[in-house]
């Protein structure tokens, strides 16, 4: 098994898709914060928008990343944790969409 | 297959010169020693005693809790005592326990002679060593703080917590992290960059997997309670209200901030654990481990989703109900990278014949406690069920299954396994008393916690009436902590009978593992360095043992005549340089009790000695930085006709990756605080409208924002200088003129509010205004320091175009400075004006 020569874009390769599910998690608690404070409005279009886009992200990434699966140790993981944190995604996703009254 | 690179016998002498290099101090001068099996031993043994320690604290309480209305311990001594107990556990054994395992094992365990910046561990260690017993030994004093091990506001705010008891654990749980920060900038420098040739990511030990991820997590997470306690402490000190609510704080900013460190500590703990186990496990079974790349991917994905569980710990402060689903789901999603662990060792025992040994009956021990703690925690994360049994006996019990069972379980395995590695075997007889009586008094003690949570019996009471019929399966745990207690007792026992590490080796690699520590060591480690080909070399070349031990393999000599290591590339684990490394020295001892010394004397109001001690440690370290940009030598052969430099500088350089990694953890910081000020907009818009009225003239941070650009100016323009030869003082105009520009960036930016009217203490809004200054002022004065040392280095000729190591790092800083002004300055002055 050959590896990346570079450590960023071992790292990169790594962290994308969690990262991602991070920035979305967050993006979903800060609007519904700011939709219950009387801040703004329009949670529900930031977790399709989000949702949407993260998703996209993660698996865009993690198709590029298959052409260097089978024969790096950075991709092969990289690949893994992508479709870990494209369910937890989902899931996160789905649990906002049916936390019933968003600000009760 | 590679065969080693010198074939002919080792010519005489060889040996005894690394011996001679790597001789460790004795006597008195043991304190100067900064070899990592020495300094791991001082660490591992501190930890043990603090445990130990916080034990004690578990009896007590126990004792006091054993029958109703018992007057053992009176109200005030008890909340002393549950505030130390879980404090001391979790940052003074727990942490501090795995960091010092890695600095033992890892070295070993990835063929380095030493990790890299030995200097920096035994500092590491110093600090937490001085910092913990003056911790611990203010609950001798009446000093101890009592607002529990999470310190939330208000009830620690001078108000209701007055003294200096709180003082002691922000101050001093602040500098212990700094201390784990010191100690993880090692680990992943190590890891990344010392490994043996050979050895790719793919075939690193889980182990050093896990200490990576841990590493790194201290790193990201740390930032967030040592911003929290700088908050407290300047609303205790100087009344800025960041946590009162009434001036436009919010005491829930503290919950946020606790808890964004909290709950990745969990898995910081737990994960190092589980790698000890996953290293364990193959051994016991003659197995390889099952799914080794889905064991990573899980630590990876624990690691990462640790982050976003911190609300979790929140779920009865009011959040809003979508959000309160959103953190339950992703709390039972990281169930699934954890359960995947635990199927992988059950698959490897299930694959090979495990041996029931006292590793493995720790180990087995392990599996099923924390199983069961990782099943009523699904069971917390659940919103409803939260709500019943938060802050209940239940969540008590819930967390030391995890914690015990996670984390203490393991290291008694740990213990029993590599005790031969620097000792003779620890008794098996002994050892199987030992753990029958710890497994059985832990789940007497903990199980029926489970039912006093549920009918409701809160935690952090110091007593409780008969009438609510408490009282029997209280009774049955206190009897449950001392049936453990005994069974601690008996590995001290043993301990105490047939435990005595010495550098030169133990009894050997008795389990007949596969992995690189299991070489016969001595101070230097391994006598030759090996090129590693597969994940346990051991097992697949039964040679390398006696080749490795005839100096057949890699660097089995000391060409520069120092003590050193071979540098490998990150992920390909190819040689790239010999690193050479320092010896004994009072450096890092002066330096660490200076630390010490200037944060425990501000908590007592000793503010010149403070500043004092605080100038001693400043110079100790200049002074062992002073020797860090060494002549290079001509390459050396390290075998096999590989020739490598003895001096890297760039982002190839070790002391490069080191300052990337101290960076992470200062933008860390500095986005805990940027979440900070967000976070009281969103909550306290009322603060927000006296921004208006203090508004700063745009010309005044334009300025600011000019004097930052112009470092970045002039750290170019010496780098251009620099390689273009020009003379040490030229240089050193140039980083003088950047130290002064960045010092008269910050006054004015605090001038600038001071003279609008903007107050600190006025409202949570001034207070965070000021801490974007406190955050940058910090960056600053560091980087004084280091621009004035790199000039005197120019000036004294230790720096040129070859030797510019702490140049390229200096310049970093630099540059990071520049960024986090810019960034703040637009925040500061930007973000109000946007709003508004």
């Amino acid at each position: 098994m050959t590896e990346s020569r570079s450590l960023p874009a071992a790292l990169l390769r790594i962290s994308f898709g969690p990262l991602v599910w991070f920035a979305h998690l967050n993006a979903l608690y800060a609007a519904n914060m700011f939709d219950c404070l009387d801040r703004t409005g329009g949670s529900a279009g930031v977790t399709i928008f989000a949702t949407v886009g993260a998703l996209a992200g993660i698996v865009g990434f993690a198709w590029r990343l298959r052409a260097s699966a089978g024969h790096e140790t950075a991709a092969n993981i990289g690949m893994a944790v992508s479709g870990l944190s494209a369910l937890a995604v989902f899931w996160t996703a789905l649990a906002f969409a049916s936390g019933g009254t968003h600000c009760g | 297959v590679i065969e080693p690179p010198h074939t002919a016998p080792r010519p005489p002498g060889e040996l005894e010169t690394l011996k001679r290099l790597w001789e460790p101090p004795r006597g008195w001068r043991a304190i100067t020693a900064v070899n990592n099996l020495q300094i791991g031993l001082y660490y591992a043994g501190t930890a043990f005693l603090f445990f130990l320690a916080a034990g004690v604290l578990a009896l007590l309480m126990r004792t006091q809790l054993a029958v109703p209305s018992n007057t053992f311990l009176d109200q005030d001594t008890y909340n002393q005592i549950f505030t130390m107990h879980g404090t001391v556990m979790m940052f003074l054994f727990a942490v501090p326990m795995v960091e010092a395992l890695g600095v033992l094992l890892l070295p070993g365990m990835i063929g380095a002679r030493d990790l890299p910046f030995p200097r920096l561990s035994a500092y590491a260690f110093w600090a937490y060593f001085i910092g913990g017993l003056v911790f611990f030994g203010t609950l001798f004093f009446d000093l101890a703080p009592k607002g529990g091990w999470f310190m939330y506001p208000p009830l620690t705010n001078a108000d209701y917590s007055p003294g200096t008891g709180a003082d002691f654990w922000l101050l001093g749980i602040g500098f212990i992290e700094i201390s784990a920060i010191a100690g993880a900038i090692e680990i992943i420098v190590g890891v990344l960059l010392t490994r043996a040739p050979g050895m790719t990511l793919g075939r690193m030990p889980v182990f050093v997997w896990t200490q990576l991820i841990f590493a790194a997590m201290i790193i990201f997470a740390f930032p967030a309670i040592i911003l929290a306690t700088m908050l407290l402490e300047l609303e205790r000190a100087f009344g800025w209200p960041f946590f009162v609510a009434a001036k436009g704080g919010d005491p829930v900013l503290w919950q946020h901030l606790f808890w964004f460190f909290g709950h990745p500590e969990v898995y910081i703990i737990f994960l190092p654990a589980a790698g000890l186990v996953s290293m364990i496990v193959p051994t016991m079974t003659r197995s390889p481990l099952v799914g080794y790349h889905l064991v990573v991917v899980a630590l990876l994905g624990t690691g990462f989703f640790s982050f976003g569980l911190w609300v979790h710990h929140m779920f009865t402060t009011g959040i809003p109900s979508a959000s309160l689903a959103l953190f339950s789901a992703a709390s039972m999603a990281v169930s699934l990278p954890s359960g995947m662990q635990v199927f992988s060792w059950i698959a490897t025992i299930a694959n090979g014949r495990l041996q029931f040994t006292v590793p493995s009956l720790f180990v087995l021990g392990f599996i099923f406690l924390f199983t069961l703690g990782g099943l009523t925690g699904v069971m917390v994360a659940m919103v409803p069920f939260d709500w019943q049994v938060h802050d209940t006996y239940f969540v008590v019990a819930h967390f030391h299954y995890v914690l015990i069972g996670g984390m203490v379980f393991p290291m008694f395995a740990a213990l029993y396994y590599w005790t031969p590695m620097l000792s003779e075997p620890l008794s098996e007889r002994s050892g199987k008393w030992a753990f029958w009586l710890m497994f059985i008094g832990f789940n007497v003690t903990f199980l029926p916690m489970h039912l006093t949570g549920l009918v409701g019996m809160p935690r952090r009471v110091h007593t409780y009436p008969e009438a609510l019929n408490w009282a029997g399966l209280n009774l049955v745990s206190t009897v449950g902590a001392f049936v453990f207690a005994v069974g601690v007792l008996v590995v001290l026992v043993d301990m105490a009978l047939r435990f005595r590490p010495s550098l030169s080796g133990g009894a050997g690699n008795i389990w007949k593992a596969g992995t690189l520590e299991w070489l016969s060591n001595d101070a230097y480690v391994p006598r030759s360095i090996p090129r590693v080909e597969t994940r346990e070399p051991l097992w697949s070349r039964p040679t390398l043992a006696k080749e490795a031990e005839e100096g057949r393999w890699y660097l089995p000599n000391a060409p520069t005549g120092r003590r050193e290591t071979i540098a490998t590339t990150p992920v390909e684990a190819e040689p790239m340089a010999v690193l050479r490394l320092p010896g004994p020295g009072f450096a890092h001892l002066v330096a660490a009790a200076g630390t010490a010394g200037f944060f425990l004397l501000l908590t007592v109001k000793m503010i010149a000695l403070a500043f004092l001690c605080g100038a001693a440690a400043v110079l100790a370290i200049l002074i062992w930085m002073w020797e860090s940009d060494p002549k290079p030598t001509a390459p050396v052969d390290i075998g096999g006709g590989t020739r490598l430099p003895t001096y890297l500088s760039g982002s190839r350089s070790h002391s490069w990756m080191a300052t990337v990694v101290l960076l992470c953890a200062a933008a860390s910081l500095y986005l805990a605080y940027v979440f900070s000020y967000l976070y009281l907009w969103t909550a306290a818009p009322n603060a927000w409208a006296g921004a208006t009225a203090t508004r700063v003239d745009v010309a005044r941070p334009l300025l600011s924002a000019g004097l930052l650009i112009s470092v970045a100016v002039l750290i170019q323009r010496a780098r251009r200088q620099l390689a273009m030869g020009a003379s040490g003082y030229a240089l050193a105009l140039h980083w003088g003129l950047a130290a002064a520009a960045s010092f008269v960036a910050l006054a004015m930016e605090v001038y600038a509010h001071w003279d609008a009217g903007l107050r600190p203490d006025s409202s949570g809004y001034g207070a965070m205004v000021y801490m974007a200054s406190v955050l940058q002022g910090q960056i600053v004065i560091a980087f004084v320091i280091m621009a004035l040392f790199t000039a005197a280095k120019h000036i004294a000729g230790r720096i040129d175009g070859d030797r510019r190591a702490t140049f390229d790092n200096v310049a970093l800083f630099g540059r990071y400075l520049v960024g986090q002004g810019l960034f703040g300055l637009l925040l500061i002055h930007g973000f109000p004006r946007l709003v508004q």
